[in-house]
């Protein structure tokens, strides 16, 4: 179901006392986020950077950074994550979910991730560079895969086995 | 519910997650899958190689030796790009028993195989690790790993072979790994508590390290050690021997001339005449492990040498 982009945490009718990043999606919605959360993200940090932005009121003024390639749909789901992570200390971890957080957070987590009918998260969370939603991500898919046999694989996500048979009698 | 119309099922479907879908109702039937793969055509296609490396890295070696096989783009992104099958740093292969023995330690990954030959499997992923160590008690399980090791195109920095018996298999190490650059060698386990006897040593001209330990190589043995050791340890803590082991290996020092670091521990010295009688003017450089230590200052002033490690 597509959600509602009026209400969402990433609507444009924010309160104004926030410093909040301003965002296009690929429709053209306009989006934003709070600073914090925004800056969870790779790309908004460099381009932030390459501007030459660097405190709250060159935000506020700031034009609206337009992702091209993100959906509104994936955006809505960005913004969730990132607002709900913004204030968590920085990961120490190189991988993600060995990062200490509370039961709370990590349900949270698994809610959110279980509630999505869109992998189009996936390819928002590699082009904006969210580190953290990213591993979440690539840990759900690994819970989809695991356990299952390689026959089991090709066949749920119509993988074709395309190694010859030369190569697939070497590797049994 | 497979008899309704495939466009309800669609509706019903969408309100499902993605890993519902496909995880679960995909394999109810036939229907149902089909009815799922035409509203989410290729998954794996969307999902950039990016994050694919980081699903893998979720999973353990022997789960990713499996995923290889799903499809090319799957091995290659695991056997190239994947920082987790080239990240194993010792390799520890055990015998089962002797594992069950230690305990079962769990602190590093275990995969289990049961049939040595099924490792294969494992160590070609993995790129290079810097120790082998083959924990054997009987000299069958020992060369089966042996072969595995040699068959796999795994580099090795080093092996070290933990015999829990008199059980030899440095023959075969040779020959099956000639090119073998470092070696230790430690038996471990009550039953060869007081050192292994060993009468021979393989040629291992590859070698350049090699650590003894607790190997009773005898008094007139006609051991023939290495020819290109640049590092050799001794020590033997077993049965005291006349004259003692590391006599006998000091008088055969001149079989590895090339050796630039030696070390002996566990050895009783009694006097620096204990050293400068032996052989070991041929060891080119000495090291002094314990400064002010005046029975190894005047041995390097005897012999003119300086690179000696004493341990006592």
């Amino acid at each position: 179901m597509a959600p509602n982009f009026e209400e969402a945490p990433g609507s444009s009718k924010r309160l104004k006392e926030e410093i909040l990043y301003r965002f296009h999606s690929k429709e053209g919605h306009e989006f934003t986020m709070e600073k914090a959360a925004a800056e969870l993200s790779g790309v908004v940090k460099q381009i932030s950077q390459d501007l030459g932005i660097d405190d709250d009121e060159s935000i506020r003024n700031m034009k609206p950074i337009p992702l091209i390639n993100v959906s509104s749909e994936a955006f809505h789901y960005v913004v969730k994550w990132c607002e709900q992570h913004k204030t968590m200390p920085p990961w120490e971890q190189d991988k993600w979910w060995l990062n200490e957080r509370d039961e709370e957070m990590k349900k949270w987590e698994n809610e959110f991730l279980g509630g999505l009918t869109s992998e189009q998260l996936f390819d928002a969370a590699n082009y904006m560079d969210i580190k953290c939603l990213l591993d979440k991500c690539a840990e759900t898919v690994a819970g989809m895969i695991k356990g299952k046999s390689v026959e089991e694989i090709r066949e749920i996500w119509e993988l074709e086995n395309d190694f010859t048979p030369e190569e697939e009698e070497a590797m049994k | 519910m497979d008899q309704l119309p495939r466009d309800v099922l669609t509706r019903i479907f969408s309100d499902f997650t993605y890993a519902d879908q496909t995880a679960t109702l995909s394999l109810v039937c036939k229907v149902f899958s089909e009815v799922i793969r035409a509203m989410k055509p290729h998954f794996f296609d969307s999902i950039p190689s990016e994050v694919l490396l980081r699903v893998f890295d979720n999973f353990d070696l022997r789960e990713r030796a499996s995923l290889v096989r799903v499809d090319r783009r799957f091995r290659d992104l695991i056997v190239e790009k994947s920082s987790g099958v080239a990240e194993v740093n010792v390799l520890n292969i055990f015998e089962e028993h002797i594992w069950l023995q230690l305990g079962a330690p769990q602190l590093f990954p275990v995969i289990t195989v049961e049939n040595p030959d099924e490792l294969i499997n494992i160590l070609r992923y993995i790129k290079n690790v810097s120790a082998a160590k083959v924990w054997y008690e009987s000299s069958e399980f020992g060369q089966r790993a042996i072969d595995q090791l040699a068959d796999s195109k795994m580099k090795m920095s080093c092996v070290d072979v933990y015999p829990y018996a008199p059980e030899q298999i440095l023959d075969y190490l040779d020959r099956k790994l000639p090119e073998l650059g470092a070696l230790t060698m430690r038996p471990h386990g009550q039953n060869v508590w007081n050192g292994v006897r060993m009468t021979q040593m393989p040629a291992f001209n590859g070698l350049r390290t090699l650590i003894m330990d607790n190997f009773d190589i005898g008094g007139d043995t006609p051991i023939e050690f290495p020819p290109n050791v640049t590092t050799f340890e001794f020590s033997n803590r077993g049965t005291h021997h006349d004259p003692p082991q590391w006599v006998t290996v000091a008088e055969k020092l001149y079989q590895m001339p090339l050796i630039e670091f030696l070390g002996f521990s566990h050895a009783r010295f009694n006097t620096i005449d204990d050293l400068s009688r032996r052989n070991m003017a041929l060891c080119p450089r000495v090291e002094i492990d314990q400064s002010g230590d005046e029975a190894s200052n005047e041995f390097l002033m005897a012999m003119n040498t300086h690179s000696l490690l004493l341990r006592k």
